[in-house]
């Protein structure tokens, strides 16, 4: 099997992280494959310039949320909740059982800004480095750092989880 | 299928509350990650896979 044929191959094993990443993006599930798709094609055509030891995922991604972001400008998608749509869902007190709802969890989530959910996304929930993360956002690694702990508060206020920040352990200033 | 989803530099004693996120956050990405592949991707994957040289 040559290197392109492997490359192939690894690239479409990371279709589904593609798919869970473009989500926290899109917040819009057919928006969010429309973007894998594109990414899918773009990388597909220039695996040529991918590194072989390289972290594929990272470049995937970087793919991705160019495209994302490059949309963006474009043709000014929606992507923020400007009419208070998602707001006007988020429960009182989403964790009041102990165990949070995911519908809850989304849609609060759904209401960080762009650069706070990919920050948290690909720290928190894809297993990349702050280096890796600043590397595909493209910003320093200070800047997702804080995105990232922006994030974390913000979530703990919508969702009513202030009390458990209060309680727990002190949070370090870089999650 | 391992998509790495392992924190590598995360907080070493997160507050409880980080921790209920980063699980919510964490199952989240994992429910869409293990979903099946929406038919018009996997059309366009196959493709892509037959008209590769010698595939």
């Amino acid at each position: 099997m040559s290197n392109r044929d492997l490359h192939q191959e690894e690239l479409i094993s990371h279709v589904p992280a593609l798919r869970a990443f473009a989500r926290s993006l899109a917040n819009d599930a057919s928006h969010a494959d429309d973007l894998v798709q594109e990414t899918v094609l773009k990388a597909w055509s220039n695996l040529k310039s991918y590194t072989t030891g390289t972290n594929m995922r990272a470049w995937l991604f970087t793919i991705l949320r160019n495209t994302f972001y490059s949309e963006f400008r474009k043709f000014r998608r929606e992507v923020e909740d400007v009419d208070g749509k998602f707001a006007a869902q988020v429960p009182d007190r989403a964790a009041q059982d102990g165990v949070m709802d995911m519908r809850d969890f989304e849609r609060v989530f759904a209401q960080l800004p762009a650069d706070q959910r990919e920050a948290l996304t690909l720290v928190g929930a894809s297993g990349l480095t702050y280096e890796e993360a600043a590397t595909i956002c493209g910003c320093a690694v200070g800047t997702v750092k804080s995105r990232v702990n922006r994030a974390r508060a913000r979530l703990s206020e919508l969702l009513g989880t202030n009390h458990l920040m209060a309680e727990g352990e002190p949070a370090e200033p870089d999650i | 299928m391992n998509h790495d989803r392992s924190p590598k530099n995360s907080c070493a004693e997160p507050s409880n509350a980080e921790d209920e996120i980063s699980r919510s956050l964490k199952r989240v990405y994992d429910e869409i990650a293990d979903e099946p592949i929406p038919d018009s991707l996997q059309s366009l994957l196959n493709r892509l896979k037959q008209d590769r040289p010698g595939g």
